[in-house]
């Protein structure tokens, strides 16, 4: 039965989007079952954590995929490109709403309470909330940069391909904004929570 | 000498992953130091990596709704669907639209495409009538032209036979109530068609018909051929009077004599037709000579020039 049917979950991205060009169903919705978890974290963690808005930029993605799967690049990797196009999302999306989006994480900062001591599980919350609040500091890029690399786990070349830049500006930009976000986050360095004292943090 | 950079800035990160600042080698602890400011510094980022490292294990899987994927398939099916399905859709929607002030549209439509058809089929009807008349034409023209081809033995001329005879019919009667006497110095012969008719008939006095009958005489002598039909008639008036010439010389011309006279110019006239005739005659006859000798001149050639070919066929 299956000697003539293609397994679409061992092929590579690359070869489900030439099915896709020629109107394969099926290629579509293995490319969306293979990338939607992905997506769906990065556009969350993009967008201020808010899940909601992350589907219907998922579904916007995967519906401009949809109607034209002539725009992708073949030269490209398909990871790459559509990181790429997923970026470009949310910097519109911070155009549209950049005033008001910008002093929402200011406004929540403010609010955040540490309180380390409470609990293991409690505590990484916190950091969770702060680390995000932090990003949202951050450039575009430097936070797309950030995402992509320690939570999405994507490679420094991926990365340099998504952003049009060399490697090595990517390895620059993660170690500054590694070295920011550790002289911010300085209260959740272990040592300072053993030798120090609970404070409450305003960025 | 400077000392080569063995490790760039962004490499500390695999440093921060894998040791901490006291397994560093005393290398890389310079390095490092170039960077940072001091070991806090390292061992705050490395806490900062590590922890995130933990957490991002901690978190739980985001999923999509399974309703987005089905929005998402919905859109790739319709994408894919085929574009006369979409094109008729279309035409149904400009036929029949929603809102009935809409109507007009379809209905410009339609009515403009009927007109044009009408127009191009009224307009194909008439290319078609127009060739029939065209040839119609043509063949009138060629038959008119076969029409116009003159033949040289139709006379058209009327005849001035009716007139003489009204003539001789009031001549009786006025010879039933008239003397029997006659001056004949007023009298002449001469038919009412002959004023108009290029045949015209001279008025001969009965006086000088003997002069008249002296040229007759020598005319009488010329070929019919070479004369002309006024003058062919004044020859047959004249030969008709000829024979009676002493007679008249002698004694007064009674009105038998005169109706003799009326019947010999209406016989005259009759005379000229037929000269007349006898020339166009002639003519035609010489014309069919003249024909026949070209075609048998042509034919000659042709048989010099079948000669010309035997000759040719033999040599070869």
């Amino acid at each position: 039965m299956g000697l003539f049917r293609t397994d679409h979950a061992t092929l590579s991205d690359e070869r489900l989007m030439e099915q896709i060009v020629r109107g394969d169903e099926r290629a579509f919705g293995a490319l969306y079952d293979r990338y939607k978890r992905k997506l769906i974290t990065y556009f969350s963690r993009m967008l201020w954590n808010d899940r909601e808005r992350a589907q219907d930029f998922l579904q916007e993605l995967f519906t401009k995929i949809a109607q034209k799967p002539q725009s992708y690049d073949p030269s490209r990797p398909f990871s790459t490109w559509l990181y790429s196009v997923a970026n470009n999302m949310c910097k519109n999306e911070y155009r549209r709403e950049g005033t008001r989006k910008a002093a929402v994480p200011h406004l929540q900062a403010e609010l955040i309470h540490i309180q380390p001591n409470h609990g293991d599980g409690v505590d990484k919350a916190n950091f969770r909330d702060r680390l995000d609040a932090e990003l949202d500091r951050l450039e575009p890029d430097h936070k797309a940069t950030f995402v992509m690399r320690y939570h999405e786990d994507m490679a420094i070349k991926e990365i340099a391909g998504v952003f049009g830049i060399s490697e090595g500006t990517v390895k620059s930009r993660l170690f500054y904004t590694l070295k920011k976000l550790a002289e911010r986050l300085n209260e959740f360095d272990p040592r300072t929570l053993n030798h120090g004292t609970p404070r409450t943090v305003r960025s | 000498m400077e000392r080569r950079e063995l490790y760039d800035p962004e490499d500390i990160e695999q440093l921060l992953i894998e040791r901490s600042f006291d397994d560093l080698l005393e290398e890389e602890r310079a390095f490092v130091l170039r960077h940072l400011s001091d070991r806090n510094e390292y061992e705050r980022m490395r806490a900062l990596l590590l922890r995130m490292h933990t957490d991002e294990e901690d978190i739980p899987i985001v999923d999509a709704a399974p309703s987005v994927r089905d929005r998402v398939m919905d859109v790739f099916r319709a994408q894919q669907q085929p574009h006369w399905r979409i094109w008729l859709n279309g035409v149904s929607a400009f036929m029949m639209p929603q809102d009935r002030s809409g109507y007009w549209r379809p209905a410009l439509a339609l009515g403009s495409l009927v007109l044009i058809t009408t127009v191009a089929l009224i307009g194909i009807g008439n290319m078609d009538q127009n060739e029939a008349v065209q040839l119609a034409e043509l063949k009138v023209e060629s038959s008119k032209q076969e029409m116009e081809k003159p033949t040289p033995t139709t006379i058209q001329e009327p005849l001035p036979i009716a007139g003489a005879e009204q003539k001789i019919a009031t001549l009786k009667e006025e010879q039933a109530s008239s003397p029997s006497t006659f001056d004949t110095k007023d009298m002449t012969v001469e038919s009412e068609s002959d004023k108009n008719s290029q045949f015209e008939t001279p008025a001969v006095p009965l006086a000088d018909v003997a002069s008249i009958n002296d040229d007759a005489e020598d005319r009488s002598s010329a070929s019919v051929e070479e004369v002309s039909p006024s003058a062919a008639f004044k020859f047959t008036a004249s030969d008709t009077v000829a024979g009676g010439r002493d007679a008249l010389a002698k004694h007064h011309v009674t009105s038998n004599e005169l109706i003799m006279n009326g019947t010999t110019a209406t016989g005259s006239a009759v005379q000229a037709q037929s000269a007349l005739l006898f020339e166009i005659g002639t003519r035609a006859k010489s014309d069919g000579k003249a024909s026949r000798r070209e075609k048998k001149a042509k034919a000659e050639e042709m048989a010099d020039a079948t000669e010309f070919v035997g000759l040719l066929r033999a040599a070869w």
